[in-house]
């Protein structure tokens, strides 16, 4: 069936989101940007209400904690579908914030795919107090990003535990992070086969935080530096335990969680994109040129409609990647197709729209200076574009299996 | 709920289609450009039973909405969007009298349905500079005479029916003119020069000559309807057809240029292999994709009577810009291959930059969608978009 209409369990997250992001997150946006400080009173509002990151909790009309299930009343699930909507409308309040936000986060994800039953209570069960709580996911090294397969972090067995020694760079919310799931090799001649991920728990001896970094945007968004020393992590830490890693699964898994985490990514691309351009509406509405609104022109219309026939292919394309994860139809290739798409779009909107804007644009109080900033790292994290591209060609081309 | 999977009913359809256009379209490309459709496959089409599926019932029609068209318009141009182009019998002169919608448009389309002939729209006129157009009708006793010149009338010549745009009242643009119905031969019109296209060439496109044709009162269709609003519907109408048309041709040379890729070897291994080729066709399928959705998605919301202009309008131009990226890029991917007529790619090129000139243009669904952003009315330009340059039939 092609049916365009939300469910009505997508419909309220939808509204209620997009009133949170308009009410209390788009007001603290440019000051939060300022001061790279997001008020903890804003944090406890949110987690009161329901709102983490990456995810919406059970009291927000969702099922559960991080990448949890909601389902309708039939069993329908629409996890997928219900986390971009929601992702778009946070979006949309502010990039930056919403990845500040108190929960999982990226860590979310893996603990749910890999994670054993008990592993699941003890990580995520940790956000069903009132505390402010993060969650973080430690993939990216110095000397790998895109090349994931090349991590240099080791893990060495040791009686009951692993010894950990490396760095991890890039770690969204790193540093206020009660625990991260750190990827490591136990034998780096192996490639993918010897990877293992840990939840390594703040405060364990040996794990420490290295610089925060400075960044073009996002700047509200903690980036920080890990350093593991000699960091000793219980067997029982192993992310789904010795068994998960006997096949290919192992890798298989920090894999898949890009099968349901792009379309979210790109969910929030298409929520900037839209906010910026809405921005653009009105300001070229109100904005005179030779006695006519800037908007009547052609060539600023053309910009306008080509921007949001772009941002509105871009949503599609996340739906239909989160249908797909819903309805457990494999869906590598058009969570990518999503992600590809929507920030390329997003990036290429932004800039079209501070142009329209002219010097309004690029000043900091309206929002699309800021924007502009925040964008770009969207066609980088999660898997650059070229990463994207990548995934597709091998599921489009027979017998590609490496450029 | 947001569902994005086609029904059995539709999947069963586009089955059908796909193999239709395997079968007689694809492998006869080149001759369809350049004699046009044989009886023997238009015969075969009609066998199908899918001419008028989304027409409604009143028109003869199965009301099976725009969404079951755009699956069909689609596959066909899967196949060849020029042959997709041919085997419409009712092109843009069906969508304006479904636009019109009165009992005499029904019972004009119902005859067509009957019939085996194709019909065409007079609209567009060359040089046309100001609003009016220089095609007049005026009353004389119990009739209408017409006289005038209509130019880029796609199957004008040989069409069994036919619609004329005209002036009515001088001076009052498009909210005076009419549209005349003109049925079998008739000697005040005859077909004047014909048109040389870059693409499309399957269908030829006409000059009419109009001198002093003569028709009943009743020929005029839109006397109770008004003709700007008529027109909008129209190209709402034309543009989800024009989209889904440019669907097809965009997936047909991504997919053509994907699997010459897999097969053409250059330093050693399949271009495809390379990642400036691989890249490039992993952005002709999310192109292909993207444009599918949002010709879907605009079909839907016509089918759920919703306002559908600026989502059909969006879709138009996502759809254009997909076919012509795809089928530019295609013959990029086949390199000196892609130039010559062994490969349908070069024609798809042409026919892309001729698909996104019949009907209403990329810039025109542009004005649309802003307008709709903007809310500010739609002016005539947006309605009857640089007549001049406007084909008349897609
Ligand atoms: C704000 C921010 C937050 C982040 N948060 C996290 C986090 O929470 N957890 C985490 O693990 N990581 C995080 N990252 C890291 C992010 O995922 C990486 O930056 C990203 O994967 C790219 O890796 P890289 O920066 O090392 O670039 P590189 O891999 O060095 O790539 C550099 C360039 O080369 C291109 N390239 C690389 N390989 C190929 C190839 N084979 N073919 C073609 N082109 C190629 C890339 O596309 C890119 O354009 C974050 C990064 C930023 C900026």
């Amino acid at each position: 069936m092609i049916d365009f209409t939300l469910s009505e369990m997508q419909e309220t997250v939808r509204q209620m989101v997009h009133w949170l992001a308009e009410n209390e997150i788009r007001p603290i946006a440019l000051e939060a940007d300022r001061t790279h400080q997001i008020p903890d009173a804003f944090l406890r509002k949110m987690k009161e209400l329901g709102i983490s990151s990456g995810a919406i909790s059970k009291r927000a009309g969702g099922d559960g904690d991080g990448a949890g299930e909601s389902a309708d009343k039939k069993g329908v699930k629409q996890t997928n579908r219900v986390a971009v909507i929601g992702a778009e409308e946070m979006a949309w309040g502010d990039p930056a914030v919403i990845l500040t936000l108190p929960g999982p986060g990226l860590g979310g994800p893996p603990v749910e795919f890999m994670g054993t039953a008990e592993q699941k209570a003890k990580y995520l069960g940790i956000f069903k107090d009132d505390e402010l709580r993060w969650g973080a996911y430690g993939l990216t090294e110095p000397v790998a990003g895109s090349d994931v397969a090349g991590i240099k972090t080791t893990a060495r067995r040791d009686g009951n535990h692993y010894v950990l020694n490396g760095r991890k760079c890039f770690i969204t919310n790193g540093a206020r992070a009660s625990w991260v799931v750190v990827f490591a090799t136990v034998d780096a001649s192996k490639g993918r086969a010897g990877h293992r991920a840990f939840v390594v728990q703040k405060g364990t001896p040996g794990f420490s935080v290295g610089k925060i970094e400075e960044k073009m945007g996002l700047r509200a968004s903690e980036t920080a530096e890990l350093v593991l020393e000699d960091c000793r992590v219980h067997q029982d830490d192993l992310l789904g335990g010795e068994k998960h890693y006997e096949g290919k699964e192992g890798f298989m898994g920090a894999m898949k969680t890009f099968d349901s985490t792009r379309p979210m990514v790109a969910a929030m691309a298409v929520g900037i994109a839209r906010a910026a351009y809405e921005k653009a509406v009105e300001f070229t509405k109100e904005h005179f040129d030779l006695g006519r609104p800037i908007a009547r022109y052609h060539a600023v219309e053309d910009l306008l409609a080509r921007s949001q026939r772009r941002i509105e292919a871009s949503r599609l394309l996340v739906w239909r990647a989160a249908y797909m994860a819903d309805a457990g139809m494999p869906n590598a290739k058009e969570a990518s197709m999503s992600k590809a798409y929507a920030a390329r779009t997003a990036v290429d909107v932004l800039s079209d729209l501070v142009q329209v804007m002219g010097a309004a644009g690029v000043m900091n109080d309206h929002f699309v200076e800021k924007w502009f900033r925040d964008i770009k790292v969207y066609d980088i994290f999660e898997g650059t574009g070229e990463v994207q591209r990548i995934v597709i060609s091998k599921r489009i081309l027979r017998d590609l299996k490496s450029f | 709920m947001l569902s994005l999977g086609l029904s059995e009913e539709l999947t069963a359809i586009q089955g059908t289609v796909r193999e239709f256009a395997a079968k007689h379209l694809r492998p006869k490309l080149r001759a369809i450009e350049k004699n046009g459709l044989g009886a023997d496959t238009r015969a075969r089409f009609a066998e199908l039973g899918l001419f008028g599926v989304d027409w409604p019932e009143a028109a003869g029609g199965q009301a099976l909405g725009l969404i079951t068209r755009a699956v069909i318009e689609e596959e066909l141009a899967y196949g060849d969007v020029g042959a997709a182009l041919a085997l419409d019998r009712g092109g843009a002169a069906a969508q304006l009298l479904l636009a019109l919608g009165t009992p005499d448009a029904h019972a004009a389309l119902k005859r067509l349905l009957d019939g085996e002939g194709h019909a065409a729209l007079a609209a567009a006129e060359e040089g046309k500079a100001r609003d009016d157009f220089r095609t007049v009708a005026a009353k004389q006793g119990s009739g209408w005479v017409l006289n005038g010149k209509k130019a880029y009338v796609l199957g004008g010549a040989t069409a069994a029916l036919r619609l004329v745009l005209a002036q009515v009242d001088v001076g009052q643009g498009l909210a005076g003119a009419g549209v005349f119905l003109v049925e079998g031969a008739n000697p005040g019109l005859r077909a004047g020069k014909t048109h040389t296209t870059l693409g499309l060439q399957a269908v030829p496109v006409h000059e009419l000559v109009i001198e002093g044709l003569m028709l009943p009162l009743a020929a005029r269709l839109d006397d109770q309807v008004s003709l700007p609003q008529v027109l909008r519907r129209h190209y709402d109408r034309l543009s989800l057809v024009t989209a889904a048309r440019a669907v097809g041709l965009a997936a047909a040379s991504y997919e053509y240029a994907r699997a010459y890729a897999e097969e053409r070897v250059a330093f050693g291994k399949p271009i495809g292999h390379f990642q400036a080729i691989a890249f490039l066709l992993s952005d002709m399928a999310i192109a292909v994709d993207a444009a599918r959705l949002m010709t879907w998605k605009a079909a839907w919301a016509f089918d759920q009577r919703q306002p559908a202009t600026a989502d059909l309008a969006g879709a138009q131009a996502q759809a254009l810009e997909a076919a012509f990226f795809c089928a530019n890029s295609a013959v990029q991917v086949l390199g000196g291959a892609g130039f010559v007529q062994d490969h349908p790619v070069e024609k798809w090129m042409r026919d892309a930059k001729t698909l996104a000139l019949y009907g209403q243009h990329a810039q025109a669904s542009h004005a649309v969608l802003a307008a709709a952003a903007l809310g500010r009315p739609l002016d005539s330009a947006d309605l009857f978009p640089l007549p001049s340059l406007h084909a008349s039939l897609s």
